[in-house]
């Protein structure tokens, strides 16, 4: 059983995962989820430490509602106090900035986020582009 | 019959709420054995 196996079984278990596509050679696991799976990218981070690799920056695609808390964007999940906080992305500051405009709306953003050294540690999502 | 109506709307509304927050699709950079 090679190693890409072994991570591959282990994210397919996850409840909510649909396809998993896993390359040793890009350093890459590319994960699609079924739609109102409950999984989370600290989830996912876990899984893959467990199985002997180190979770690096994740490139997210998230639906969820826009929401202004004391001045900060976040995703808010509705009907929760599940939120994830955004922060811009150094390398797009202006998706960040457009973002405001679509308080309160729906949106599907696509962004960043790395792991901090505790996996458990809450990140922000580096906002890449808001649709 | 009542209860096969209130099943069916209520996973009608569970689908149709929106702005449930959820991963779409991940990239997860995986940077090699620890």
């Amino acid at each position: 059983m090679t190693c890409a196996h072994v991570v591959d079984v282990a994210l397919k278990k996850v409840a909510g995962v649909e396809t998993v596509e896993v390359s040793l050679n890009k350093g890459l696991a590319t994960v699609k989820l079924k739609p109102g799976n409950t999984v989370s990218v600290l989830q996912l981070w876990e899984l893959i430490h467990k199985n002997g690799y180190t979770p690096k920056a994740t490139a997210v695609s998230v639906r969820g509602d826009l929401a202004n808390a004391d001045g900060r964007l976040q995703l808010k999940v509705s009907g929760t106090k599940e939120t994830l906080a955004l922060a811009a992305d150094p390398k797009n500051p202006a998706a960040y900035g457009e973002a405001p405009k679509k308080l309160g709306q729906t949106v599907v953003i696509q962004g960043v986020m790395a792991p901090s050294k505790d996996l458990k540690a809450p990140v922000p999502l580096q906002v890449g582009q808001v649709k | 019959m009542r209860k096969t109506l209130s099943v069916l709307t209520c996973a009608l509304m569970m689908a149709g709420l929106p702005g449930r927050a959820e991963l779409l699709q991940v990239d997860l950079s995986i940077f090699g054995m620890d």
